[in-house]
């Protein structure tokens, strides 16, 4: 019963257990289905009623009923059978249901490991700073449920707690080791990216009040850093797609191949020219899709990027983690100067009717301003001196032309509003002409040099082409609100009150707050660069700091051998290479010889007495002398009073080895 | 000295053989408790010759014998005397029990009550008896002989764990064997050449032969062995009840009293597993279904010698 006992988790360490859980469970509440959470809610509960003797844990026919429940909840729950969300919910799953069954430590032991991978999984969703934090922390509180699991006898929270802090404080050197120097290896496969659901972010198509949502979310689009020189705000305009499509209502990409000709621009006949030059690095947290944004134009001088048709370029690889990419722009005003046939149609493209106040406004405008630019321009002094008006909230367009019943009637939208409406006008006017989103400014944080894009800072504009000069960007939206463009969207909505509006609470509402946001983003973003965007090719920097110019193979023997000192001073101090206390002579001579006489005489062990060691049965056998004598210097040795000893350690080791020898070569001809 | 003692101690056993047939062993460890200063529990069937041997030991020391046959209706005062109103003098007089002699047999003590046993077993520990709040010391030496039958006969009342522990050795004389039990049939009797015994012992002798065994010598490396022989009974998985630290001690005599015997002014390993069944085997409880000296032969089988 002892034995039964000792194997049980007792009273402490269970609740250990199920408050640790608790704390694994948290990072994941956004990303699993909700009745997940509510299954191992009550599996967590009928775990402590039992605790508490209110209950039993059930039989076997409800456990079963459970896993059999929470896997066809998963079946149902509309999750991608191979995806990290169905993979860590089937790990949540079991793990939560483990309660219905912990009783003994061996189960706890598992729950601990278990719980210890789902930090690791969290990472897999956020490799935020304050996430790291977090999983230190549950890392602590996790070791401790695990001393806690050990212990007979309940010791302070505070005790164990300090006790998994030292160990793990203990693992760090190694941890830095590993982490910088252990060989970083490509994944073998990846996950589709867990932000592909529910967050928001941009989309390849637009219609109007798309923005304007997306405007209400604060979340993390990318970080911009610049090396020297930034553009002014107003000069900030993130490029992401081109919107070339239109039905009437929603903006598409145009997916037709293009004449990729005009779009290969010889960047290098700018680089003489007396043109404003700003490199900068763009960091992605992690992206639905592939796409980037960057200034216009610019090109690509490191990581995974790749240009794609017009000015944007996307990722290669999939954004699922963090990313690093370096680009150089150009303070150019227009682009490109040639544009195929084939473009132009698709820049002229326009549903064939409808909107017939527009059409005849453009054909009464037309007349007297015949130059494309001329045109364009008096549009957008039109814009900016009728009655329009900027807001987050524009009233819903519903009749079927929409162009007309914003220009005329409404009067009121959000940048792509003014965008769609303008490209519909010059399009009309047959200038091509075509729609760019991605986002305008950030929040410029002067101490680290580098802008801050969040998602409320998306944004539509438009560039028009002009013969001779090529693509020239226009934006509507400044012309009616330039604030917008130079303050950003919080300024612009200021009197309306909408900005970030359907926020519970926000910290920007006081001054403190939002410098302390600020400053905790600026943590976020050095973690970012210095620990998470950590690549081989850093790693290779600092192979080459420390170890000089070397080759694969000696930088590889030398990481090798890094860790293997490691591991020998671990087991050096876990006393893993002492060697035994070196036995007395007599010991070991007593210890050996009965074991070798043992296999001639099974009654004979450890346990007899060297004198009964003299079986008169070995009397006839060639080593009986040496066993006589060996058997005369132990009892010397061992038992007789100093005063009287006759025989020295001398006769022991001598007659010992020549025992020894006989009786080896008498076994072995056995 | 201790070779006069040990050649003296030849002779009373050789003595002793003409008596009691085929049990040297027997003999020498009934001379090793004795000469270790410790009582004697002889566990046994009846008509082993339990009684001969306490009679031939006593003749063969030169003291003073008393048997004291144990029944269920003993009483204390059986043993150990009364004071009885002399009417002529008109005064009590202690009148001394049988305890008062130099060899006590105990015959057949878990016959009796505890109330009784215990009477006895006061007197072993204090060497004196205490009656009406007068002090009467026992003859020196003394030393009981107490026989037991085996516990599973009818009508017994077993003596708990806290007196075993005061009987120094324990042990059965057995059956004789073939040889032993041939002379006997023959007409070889015990009794009849009891008389032919002459003492070799007498209470001066004994008492310097029980100062010599405490300066027998025993080096660190043998106690060594005992301390590991008396820790495993603590220790061993089958064991419920180990050795005390009296036990040990007792050990520790015991094993010099047998090197003495041997003619040696030194113990050695032998001696000490020689006496250590007898020592340890009614002192230890085992978990299992082994008890007593099957038990201690077990361990006695495990423990390293030399260590």
């Amino acid at each position: 019963m002892k034995h039964g006992l000792d194997l049980q988790v007792n009273r402490t360490a269970m609740i250990w257990l199920l408050v640790s859980q608790i704390l694994v469970y948290l990072p994941f509440i956004n990303w699993l289905p909700k009745w997940l959470m509510g299954l191992i809610v009550v599996a967590g509960f009928w775990r402590f009623r039992a605790l508490k003797g209110h209950n039993k844990l059930p039989g076997s026919l409800i456990k079963t009923a459970a896993v059999v429940f929470g896997l066809v909840g998963l079946y149902f729950s509309d999750l991608p059978i191979i995806s990290l969300e169905a993979a860590t919910s089937l790990l949540i799953l079991g793990f939560g249901l483990k309660n219905l069954e912990l009783a003994n430590k061996r189960d706890g032991y598992i729950v601990i490991f278990i719980a210890i991978f789902l930090i690791a999984s969290a990472f897999l969703y956020d490799q935020q700073f304050l996430q790291t934090v977090y999983g230190l922390f549950c890392l602590t509180v996790l070791v401790a449920a695990m001393i806690s699991l050990q212990q007979r006898q309940s010791e302070p929270v505070k005790t164990n707690l300090k006790i998994a802090a030292i160990m793990l404080s203990q693992c760090i050197p190694l941890m830095l080791v590993g982490y910088l120097l252990f060989p970083r290896l490509p994944p073998l496969w990846s996950v589709p990216s867990p932000d592909a659901q529910g967050v928001t972010g941009m989309s390849d198509t637009v219609s109007p009040g798309d923005l304007a949502s997306l405007a209400q979310s604060d979340r993390l689009a990318f970080r911009a850093e610049f090396d020297g020189e930034r553009p002014p705000q107003h000069k900030l305009y993130w490029r992401g797609l081109v919107l070339e499509q239109f039905d009437g209502q929603t903006w598409r990409i145009d997916d037709r191949p293009k004449d990729n000709q005009s779009w290969n621009l010889p960047f290098r006949q700018y680089s003489g020219l007396d043109i404003l030059e700003y490199s900068y690095n763009v960091y992605i947290q992690s992206a639905q899709n592939d796409w980037l944004y960057t200034l216009t134009p610019s090109i690509n001088s490191s990581g995974n990027a790749r240009r794609t048709q017009g000015y944007n370029y996307e990722s290669t690889i999939a954004l699922v983690g963090p990313q690093k990419f370096s680009f150089t722009s150009y303070g150019l005003d227009s682009l490109s100067v040639e544009l195929s046939e084939k473009d132009r149609q698709i820049n002229l493209q326009l549903p064939t009717s409808g909107n017939d106040l527009s059409r005849s406004f453009v054909r009464e405008q037309r007349l007297t301003l015949k130059d494309d630019l001329t045109f364009a321009q008096s549009i957008l002094s039109w814009i900016s001196q009728d009655q329009f008006f900027y807001s987050l909230k524009p009233p819903r367009l519903t009749s079927s032309d929409r162009i007309d019943e914003f220009l005329f009637q409404t009067k009121t939208g959000f940048c792509e509003h003014f965008a769609s409406s303008f490209i519909y006008l010059m399009r009309l006017a047959g200038i091509p002409s075509r729609m760019v989103v991605g986002y305008q400014g950030g929040e410029w944080n002067d101490e680290q040099n580098y802008f801050i894009v969040r998602q409320y800072d998306a944004h539509a504009w438009v560039e028009i082409w002009v013969e001779d000069k090529g693509w020239i960007q226009m934006d509507p939206t400044a012309w009616v609100a330039p604030s917008r463009v130079e303050l950003g969207l919080e300024e612009a909505v200021r009197g309306e009150g909408t900005f970030l509006s359907d926020q519970f609470f926000s910290p920007r509402q006081f001054g403190f707050l939002s410098n302390l946001r600020l400053q905790l983003d600026e943590l976020q973003f050095q973690w970012q660069k210095m620990v998470v965007n950590y690549d081989p090719t850093d790693q290779m920097a600092i192979y080459r700091n420390l170890f000089g110019d070397s080759n694969t193979i000696k930088t590889a023997a030398i990481v090798a051998m890094v860790f293997a000192a490691i591991v020998a001073l671990w087991g050096f101090m876990l006393g893993l290479f002492r060697l035994p206390n070196p036995l007395p002579l007599e010991v070991k001579a007593h210890q050996e010889i009965t074991g070798f006489l043992g296999q001639i005489d099974p009654s004979i062990n450890g346990s007899v007495s060297p004198s009964d060691l003299l079986k008169p049965e070995f009397k006839s056998s060639t080593w009986w002398p040496d066993l006589n004598q060996m058997v005369m210097a132990l009892n010397n040795l061992l038992y007789l009073p100093e005063d009287q000893k006759t025989k020295g350690a001398e006769e022991l080791k001598s007659s010992y080895v020549s025992l020894r020898r006989k009786l080896k070569a008498e076994l072995k001809k056995r | 000295m201790s070779q006069t003692f040990s050649s003296m101690a030849d002779k009373a056993i050789k003595s002793l053989s003409s008596v009691i047939l085929g049990k040297e062993r027997q003999l020498k460890l009934a001379l090793t408790s004795i000469f270790s200063n410790g009582h004697l529990l002889i566990e046994d069937l009846p008509g082993m010759g339990k009684t001969t041997l306490s009679q031939a030991l006593s003749k063969v020391l030169g003291l003073s014998y008393q048997r004291i046959q144990f029944t269920s209706d003993l009483l204390p005062s059986d043993i150990v005397g009364a004071s009885i109103f002399e009417q002529k003098e008109g005064v009590f007089r202690f009148h001394p029990g049988p305890v008062f002699s130099q060899v006590v047999l105990a015959d057949e003590l878990n016959r009796a009550t505890p109330k009784s046993q215990s009477a006895l077993l006061e007197a072993m520990e204090e060497g004196q008896v205490s009656i009406d709040g007068d002090t009467h010391q026992l003859p020196n030496p003394f030393f009981v002989i107490a026989t037991q039958n085996p516990q599973s006969q009818t009508g017994t009342f077993p003596l708990p764990e806290s007196q075993l522990d005061r009987f120094l050795l324990r042990f059965s004389l057995g059956y004789p064997d073939a040889i032993a039990e041939k002379e006997l049939l023959k007409g070889n009797n015990g009794r009849t050449s009891l008389n032919n015994i002459k003492p070799i012992f007498n209470p001066e002798t004994l008492n310097k032969v029980q100062q010599q065994v405490k300066t027998i010598h025993a080096t660190d490396s043998l106690v060594d062995y005992i301390h590991r022989l008396v820790s495993a009974t603590r220790q061993d998985e089958s064991f419920q009840l180990g050795l005390s630290p009296r036990g040990a001690l007792a050990l520790m005599r015991a094993a010099q009293a047998w090197a003495l015997l041997e003619g040696r002014g030194h113990v050695m390993p032998e001696d000490v597993q020689a006496v250590f069944v007898p020592v340890a085997g009614h002192r230890i409880i085992g978990r299992h279904e082994v008890q007593g000296d099957q038990l201690a032969r077990q361990l006695l089988n495990k423990v390293d010698v030399v260590a």
